[in-house]
């Protein structure tokens, strides 16, 4: 089976969240799996499908800063993805082609995640439900849904880390133990420059090995349709307050 | 609104903010950072609970009312019974 590779392209917020839509639609069709990577500009918030909005996400912030806001169709938490501190990726494949088990599909796919970290020298795990750790500290965060048969998993490698900012925009449940949380958020996460001082362009080198490895590969980009199909869900979905706010 | 929020033991947190009436469910969302497949199930199992009186039934009967709507559903992160308790607690 051949993978279409998507390589790293810079979007805003609701164009990334269509775009893996769109490609998911596009699979169901008969497009081959793809997997693509990502980044985002502006800097952005995803939330997950289940979150409230405001409650998560200083949304007048945001707008001040100009931060782009976007709800995901997958679950999980809110997400900074800084636009020079991350890369992000996306695969969508039918959910033939990974355990019918929801965590051990997670496993196949962060796997690749822990062999790229590998090849760089840092040893990582996989830790369920979702995450990927480095000494306990989380490195990684992935989100999937599946629908249609099809599965789609994307997930953020932190690159660099700047945990302010993110609690910038991000709201705690408790302003007044913001202060303490921030340090807590510091111990809890790390990044692949605090491990290995490597450049996010050394890191996307060994993503790009570490997801396609031993797999048949075709570098492509979207077609026309899924381009087409992008703009609409932009402009009819991941734009829209009744996506963003349904929670 | 009543809220309450808690972070489910080796799971993930989960909100309630609920409104009632006489006992009654009227308003009641979950919200929260965990997983379910397919993702609409939520609003099946909001729909089934408001009308609910809360105080008539067991925390075992909401549970399984929550599954009975979510019967094809996956749940990662969350049960029905964590719900069940977090709506009765909110109650009580």
């Amino acid at each position: 089976m051949k993978w279409r590779i998507i390589e790293y392209t810079e979007n805003d917020a609701a164009t990334n969240m269509a775009i893996d839509e769109a490609i998911s639609e596009a699979v169901k069709k008969g497009q081959k799996p793809t997997i693509r990577f990502y980044g985002w500009k502006p800097s952005s918030v995803s939330i997950g499908y289940f979150q409230i909005l405001e409650k998560e996400v200083d949304v007048k912030k945001c707008t001040q800063m100009e931060v782009g806001i976007v709800r995901r169709r997958t679950g999980g938490g809110a997400v900074y993805h800084d636009n020079e501190g991350e890369i992000t990726y996306s695969i969508i494949a039918n959910e033939s082609e990974f355990p019918k088990d929801i965590i051990a599909s997670y496993k196949v796919i962060c796997g690749w995640i822990i062999d790229a970290l590998k090849d760089l020298g840092i040893e990582s795990e996989f830790k369920p439900i979702n995450d990927i750790v480095v000494k306990g500290r989380k490195i990684s965060g992935n989100a999937q849904t599946r629908r249609n048969g099809v599965l789609l998993q994307h997930g953020t490698i932190l690159h660099k880390v700047d945990v302010e900012k993110m609690f910038s925009v991000l709201r705690v449940s408790d302003e007044k133990i913001k202060d303490k949380m921030i340090a807590t958020v510091k111990e809890r996460v790390t990044s692949v420059y605090q491990q290995k001082p490597i450049s996010k362009d050394e890191l996307y080198r060994a993503l790009l090995k570490g997801f396609t490895n031993e797999k048949e590969i075709e570098f492509d980009g979207l077609t026309k349709d899924e381009i087409n199909r992008t703009q609409e869900l932009v402009r009819t979905k991941y734009q829209s307050n009744e996506w963003n706010k349904l929670r | 609104m009543k809220r309450i929020e808690e972070k489910i033991e080796n799971g993930k947190l989960v909100c309630i903010d609920m409104e009632s009436e006489n006992g009654k469910i009227t308003k009641i969302i979950i919200s929260g950072d965990f997983f379910i497949h397919p993702e609409e199930s939520i609003d099946k199992i909001e729909q089934s609970l408001v009308g609910v009186k809360i105080t008539d039934k067991s925390e075992k009967e909401i549970e399984e009312l929550i599954a009975r709507e979510s019967q094809k559903t996956e749940y990662l992160g969350v049960k029905p019974a964590d719900f069940a308790r977090l709506i009765k607690k909110l109650t009580g």
